[in-house]
Formats: C-alpha cells, sequence, structure tokens
C-alpha cells in the first residue's frame, strides 16, 4: 500500500507568490538602486535572477515535501536545506482547520492545518497546502476520526479508516471522494457496528476491504445545528462592535490623510487656514460633537461590514463527537475540534449586546492563528448572538460531556479593590492633563472629559469584575471594553499564578491568573484586585483535584 | 504577607550574579572607555562620555549591588509530591503554582560561572509556560530533577 502523498503541483505557484509577497520591499530597493547605475535590461535580469532563484525554492520546497499516514500517526517531511520531519499522533490532534482565502476559493483548493499544543508562536507547522477542498474535509473529518480510533483499542476500525483516507487521497479526481462524502443516512454512533452488520448481509462487500473502508466514512446527520439566517446575521452584525477591526483601518486613514489631501488639493493652504481662523466659539463644539457623531456612525457602519464578511453563511453543526463550525465571505475558515478538547468557554458581551440580553459565546481550542486573521485569539465562536439565560442549555446541547456548572454563588471584588481599578489609570490621565491644559488653555474642559470617561470605563470594571469556584470550574468575569465571562475546568488550567503589587498587598488584595492550552502560546486569563481569601480557596481548590 | 516557602536557592548564587554582572559590566566599561579614547582623540564634546558613565555606575549600583540581594530575599520555592509552587518578585510578587500532572520535561542546567561554585539550575516547563529555580548545589538540583520528573510521571486523572 502506498500511503506517501505530495503536494499538488499548483504549490508552487501559491509558494512563489508568498514568497514575493515576503520580498517585495527588498525587490523595490534593488530595483530602485540598480536603476541608477545600470540600464534597464541590467537591473530586470537582476530582479529575473532573484525571482528564478525563488522559483527554485519554491520547486525544492515542493519536492521535499511529502506526508506519510501510519496506523498511529501521520509525518510530515519538508525543508529545502534543512529537512525536517513532523510526527503528529492523531491522538494527539486537538483541532483540524481548512482555510482558504479568496484565490484558494476560485481554484477551490484549501489549506489543512492539523493543530497540536505546544508548536508554540504563530503559523501551525502540520499545515498540509494546496488540497482540494473535497480532499480537505475528507481529510480533515477522517483525521479527528482516527484520534477517537487511537484513543480506545478499535484496531480494525483504525485499519478500515486508514484504508479509505489511502483509497480516497488516491484518487486523483475529487468526484469519487465527493461521492463517497453523500453517502448518507447512517446514523453516527452506529457507524462500524452498522458497517459490520451491513457487512455480514452484504456477501458482495465483505469481501472488500478497501470498500467497506470507504463505508466506514458517511456523511453522519448532525444532531446540532446552527445556521446564521439573514434575520440573525443582521441583529448580530449591528450589534457588533469590532473595534479592534475599525481602529485599524481608521489608523490607516490617518497615517494616509496628508498624502489623500495633497493630492486631492495640490498647493492649497486652505486647510492650514481653517486651523488658523479657529476660534473658541460654541459652534466649534457643534462642529466637533458633529464630526464625532459622524465618526462613530462611519465606525458602526465598518463594524458592520467586516462582521457580514468575516461571519458570512455561518455554520454550526455537531456530528457525533466532532463539532464542525465554517465562515467567511472571501478567507473561509472551517474548523473541526472534539468536546473533550475545548481549553475554555468564553461569553462575551460588548456594551450593545449586554444590554438586550445578548452576546457571543466561544470556545478556546489548541489552533495556530492564521496569517491574515485579524486577531491573534484562538477563540472560536460556537453561537454569535445567544441569550445570556440560553447559555446552559445550549452547551449541554452542544457538548455534553462538557457542561457548565451553576455558579450560584458569584462573588464580587471587595471593595477595596475599587482603588487598585482606579487609582494608576487616573494619575496615567490626570497628570499629563494638567500639564497640557496649562499649555493649551481652553482645550482643558476635553481633558475634563477624558479624565471622566476613564474613571467611569474603570469602575464599570470593577462594577463588572466577579469570581466563582463552583466543584471543578472555575468562572472570572471582567471587562476591557465588552464583559467577559470565562468558564475554566481545573483540569484544563496548567499554571495558577498569584501577583500583588505593594499597595494590594497592604489591603490583602491579589491578581489571579490562570493558563490554559491556545493561543499563540498560551492563553492567560487575569483578575485583578480578588480578594487574599478568594485566591487561597483558588488555590486550595486546585490543590485538593491534585491530592484526589 | 504572604509566607515564605520552604527552600531557598543556595547562597553562593548571589556570587553568581554578582560576578557575571560584573563581567557584563566590565565589557560595556569597555565600551565607554573606547568612546572617552575616541573624544579625546577626535576632540568630541565630552557630554557623552559622563552621561554613560554615570549611567553606568548607577546601573552597577542597583543591578548588582541592590537588587540581587532583594531578589535572592524575595524567591523561594517548594517542592511537593502533588506540585511545585514557586515565589519571586521584588515589588510585584507573585506566586505561581504549577499542578506536577503539567509538568512536560525537567531541564538540568548549569553555566561556566555557576559550574565554578558547584551550582546548577533546574528549568520546569508545562504546555504553556517555563519556570526556572536558579542556583541550587548541583547535587541537590540532579536530584530535585528526578524527583520531579518522578511525579511528574503519575496517570493524569481526568475528570469529567
Amino acid at each position: 500500500m502506498n500511503n506517501k502523498f505530495k503536494l499538488p503541483k499548483i504549490d508552487i505557484l501559491f509558494q512563489l507568490i508568498t514568497f514575493i509577497r515576503h520580498m517585495v520591499l527588498p525587490l523595490v530597493l534593488i530595483f530602485i538602486n540598480t536603476i541608477k547605475v545600470m540600464p534597464w535590461w541590467g537591473t530586470l535580469s537582476v530582479i529575473g535572477g532573484v525571482l528564478l532563484l525563488l522559483l527554485l525554492f519554491a520547486f525544492l520546497g515542493w519536492r521535499n515535501f511529502y506526508y506519510v499516514f501510519m496506523d498511529d500517526r501521520i509525518i510530515i517531511y519538508s525543508g529545502v536545506f534543512t529537512k525536517k520531519e513532523k510526527t503528529i499522533y492523531y491522538q494527539r490532534i486537538h483541532s483540524v482547520n481548512i482555510s482558504q482565502n479568496i484565490v484558494h476559493r476560485l481554484l477551490s483548493l484549501a489549506n489543512l492545518s492539523i493543530e497540536t499544543p505546544g508548536v508554540g508562536m504563530g503559523k501551525s507547522d502540520g499545515e498540509i497546502r494546496c488540497l482540494s477542498i473535497d480532499k480537505a474535509k475528507y481529510l480533515q473529518n477522517l483525521l479527528q476520526r482516527m484520534g477517537e480510533a487511537s484513543r480506545g483499542d478499535a484496531i480494525d476500525k483504525r485499519e478500515q479508516l486508514l484504508h479509505s483516507i489511502v483509497a480516497n487521497m488516491e484518487n486523483s479526481t475529487s468526484r469519487d471522494v465527493v461521492e463517497t462524502l453523500h453517502i448518507e443516512n447512517v446514523e453516527q454512533g452506529h457507524g462500524l457496528a452498522n458497517t459490520a452488520q451491513s457487512l455480514d448481509q452484504n456477501n458482495e462487500h465483505a469481501e472488500n476491504i478497501q470498500s467497506a473502508a470507504t463505508e466506514v466514512y458517511k456523511e453522519t446527520k448532525p444532531e446540532v445545528n446552527v445556521k446564521l439566517d439573514s434575520a440573525l446575521m443582521f441583529k448580530s452584525a449591528i450589534s457588533s462592535l469590532n473595534l479592534n477591526i475599525v481602529f485599524v483601518w481608521f489608523a490607516g486613514i490617518f497615517a494616509f490623510a496628508d498624502d489623500i489631501l495633497n493630492v486631492l488639493f495640490p498647493n492649497s493652504t486652505f486647510i492650514d487656514d481653517f486651523f488658523e481662523q479657529l476660534e473658541f466659539s460654541e459652534s466649534l463644539i457643534i462642529v466637533i460633537i458633529v464630526t464625532l457623531l459622524c465618526a462613530m456612525v462611519m465606525t458602526w457602519l465598518l463594524s458592520v461590514v467586516f462582521y457580514i464578511l468575516k461571519y458570512f453563511d455561518y455554520k454550526l453543526e455537531r456530528k457525533g463527537k466532532q463539532i464542525h463550525v465554517s465562515y467567511g465571505l472571501f478567507n473561509r475558515q472551517a474548523i473541526v475540534f472534539n468536546e473533550t478538547k475545548v481549553q475554555s468557554i468564553i461569553f462575551e458581551e460588548n456594551p450593545i449586546r449586554q444590554f438586550i440580553g445578548f452576546g457571543e459565546l466561544k470556545v478556546n481550542i489548541v489552533k495556530s492563528v492564521q496569517e491574515d486573521s485579524s486577531s491573534f485569539s484562538t477563540h472560536i465562536v460556537v453561537h454569535p448572538f445567544i441569550h445570556k439565560n440560553n447559555i446552559a442549555s445550549y452547551i449541554a446541547h452542544l457538548m455534553p460531556k462538557r457542561q457548565l456548572n451553576k455558579h450560584e454563588q458569584t462573588e464580587k471584588l471587595p471593595r477595596a479593590s475599587i482603588r487598585t481599578y482606579l487609582l494608576l489609570p487616573l494619575i496615567l490621565v490626570t497628570v499629563p492633563s494638567i500639564v497640557s491644559a496649562i499649555w493649551l488653555k481652553w482645550y482643558a474642559f476635553l481633558f475634563i472629559i477624558l479624565i471622566a470617561i476613564v474613571a467611569v470605563w474603570r469602575l464599570y470594571q470593577f462594577k463588572t469584575a466577579a469570581f466563582s469556584i463552583d466543584e471543578s470550574e472555575i468562572k472570572l468575569v471582567s471587562r476591557s471594553i465588552s464583559r467577559q465571562t470565562v468558564y475554566v475546568r481545573r483540569q484544563n488550567l496548567i499554571v495558577l499564578s498569584e501577583g500583588a503589587t505593594p499597595y494590594q498587598r497592604k489591603r490583602g488584595l491579589r491578581k489571579i491568573s490562570f493558563n490554559t492550552l491556545g493561543g499563540l502560546v498560551s492563553t492567560k486569563y487575569v483578575l485583578q484586585g480578588i480578594s487574599a481569601e478568594q485566591m487561597d480557596r483558588a488555590k486550595l481548590w486546585l490543590s485538593q483535584y491534585l491530592k484526589r | 504577607m504572604i509566607q515564605d516557602l520552604k527552600e531557598k536557592p543556595d547562597s553562593k548564587y548571589l556570587k553568581v550574579i554578582f560576578y557575571s554582572n560584573l563581567i557584563f559590566h566590565g565589557l560595556l566599561l569597555l565600551l565607554v572607555v573606547a568612546l572617552l579614547v575616541l573624544s579625546l582623540v577626535f576632540d568630541w564634546t565630552l557630554v557623552p562620555f559622563y552621561i554613560c558613565i554615570g549611567l553606568l555606575i548607577a546601573s552597577f549600583v542597583i543591578f548588582n549591588l541592590i537588587m540581587p540581594k532583594l531578589e535572592y530575599h524575595r524567591f523561594s520555592f517548594e517542592v511537593a509530591e502533588d506540585q511545585i509552587q514557586i515565589k519571586s518578585g521584588v515589588f510585584w510578587r507573585k506566586i505561581v503554582l504549577i499542578p506536577m500532572v503539567r509538568v512536560q520535561h525537567v531541564q538540568y542546567k548549569t553555566g561556566p560561572i555557576l559550574r565554578k561554585f558547584n551550582l546548577a539550575s533546574i528549568s520546569i516547563s508545562t504546555a504553556a509556560s517555563q519556570h526556572v529555580i536558579p542556583g541550587l548545589p548541583q547535587s541537590y538540583a540532579r536530584e530535585l530533577k528526578d524527583i520531579i520528573g518522578e511525579h511528574a510521571k503519575v496517570e493524569e486523572p481526568y475528570e469529567q
């Protein structure tokens, strides 16, 4: 059985484009510097030489890349000069993700990444690029199933799965795979038993392992199915505050504003004149307020657009033990993970949604950060818009093995920690404000507003913060702008830390923080200003579990 | 007040920090002297030299004479059967609790200066983080490495 596979040749092209994208700046520099001293054909040949070198690298990268399926692991060989050999045991796989950018989508290709913990910064090193989307989906499913099979002693099943993987990878046309994908109506859970039964009854199939193997993999009916229909999409989009993306966008505009104005109004001084003529008057305040309002509306509209692009065609399905999530218009993501691999559950409400009682439900799983993703978070949305009273029942439905505890005794922070929240930020804002107010005179009233905003914001954070331990689960509520409620099981907690500043020590206050898997290296959850007694309880809670 | 934990690094570790910092500052001093020579040869202003030498002396006093003692004083640790606790930090004090079952590997490390004093460091890695207990006597460090390794082998209890 040949179970060694290579990437399709088109990967060379994609790699070349990636290399060129990383090399654009040096190439431009070469061009600018050489054009002065060389004739045009000299410059072109230098750049052509560099491109040829990159092409050679891309080709060698492709030639040295292959992967092998074993019965308990997959081995990926890669590297041009330093050869790498990455072994991934199926059992260790936390999630398998498919990502497609717009070009991939047009060519129906996809990158598949196999995620294991401890890889570290950024990119996954279990990546198989440029598979056809059908093969990628097929592998995504089967790799997870292999993991389940390795966990038990189902050696037969594992062999069958392996056969079926190899058989389907060998099919050069994706059509065959699609056909196997769409054999329907076998309930998950009975899967193997049913196959065995049908094998007994049906002698035609019994002789042929290959076809038996393909039968193991069947399209099962999802048990939980969430789709973002247009009404729900509309509601969640208009209540979304995708602030981080919008800020980046605005920063970009401001950075280019001068250049744009210069292009639009060359040689004109009217902007400078405008600022010189500014005088403090009531009409100016109105202008400022109107500008701010316009900016806010723009921000909001942009965040709606970004939200729709990001979560377009959001789908969540639970098939057997696996949870499938997919979303995105231009950059499409498809993630498959096992419910037991969920590290933490997060419920996030931005102020608008909190007001109407809704929020976004997310889980943290081990997953690398996509190159073109807008955030460094590895939180996967499992419901984009859910009422806070429905979370527990939804989780129970979605992940029966990972239910939420009740947390009836959620405690607020001690009053003494108000100062922890207020003191330092206020000093940081007030001192520069006073200095600038003395310098800039009438702008002072803006600084008063700023101080007020900071004070209200920090007080709000203090009021939101809460802490609870319920049997095997810890719950932290905190706020940056959105309120974030984190639920972590004791078994998923890796390191617990206690911190205290001199002031906090004096008042018997602590900072609690703990790490779970997931994220760039790990995900850290922090809550400032809990009481020393609460901290001790958290420590005791962790050690009790360890003593058992 | 947070109580100190049971164990501390060897007191000889202070000397190790002193010497390694001394070497570092010595190298910086060479650079500053080079600056002085250049300034005198090329007749530059001496202001940068004064600033550099001032900073160097301040850094020597703070990071070689004051901080190591405070840090050493505040550092303590405890290795129990089920968890490791490490306490550190001078102004912002911190306690880290590492459950034994989360330890992935233990590393025994020693450099030239540490070896001179028969000392070694232990570094403990989990899936998410890395923690160092510096300046233990070599024999004890080896023993501790084995102890942690042995405890960490325990089958992980699975809670559902």
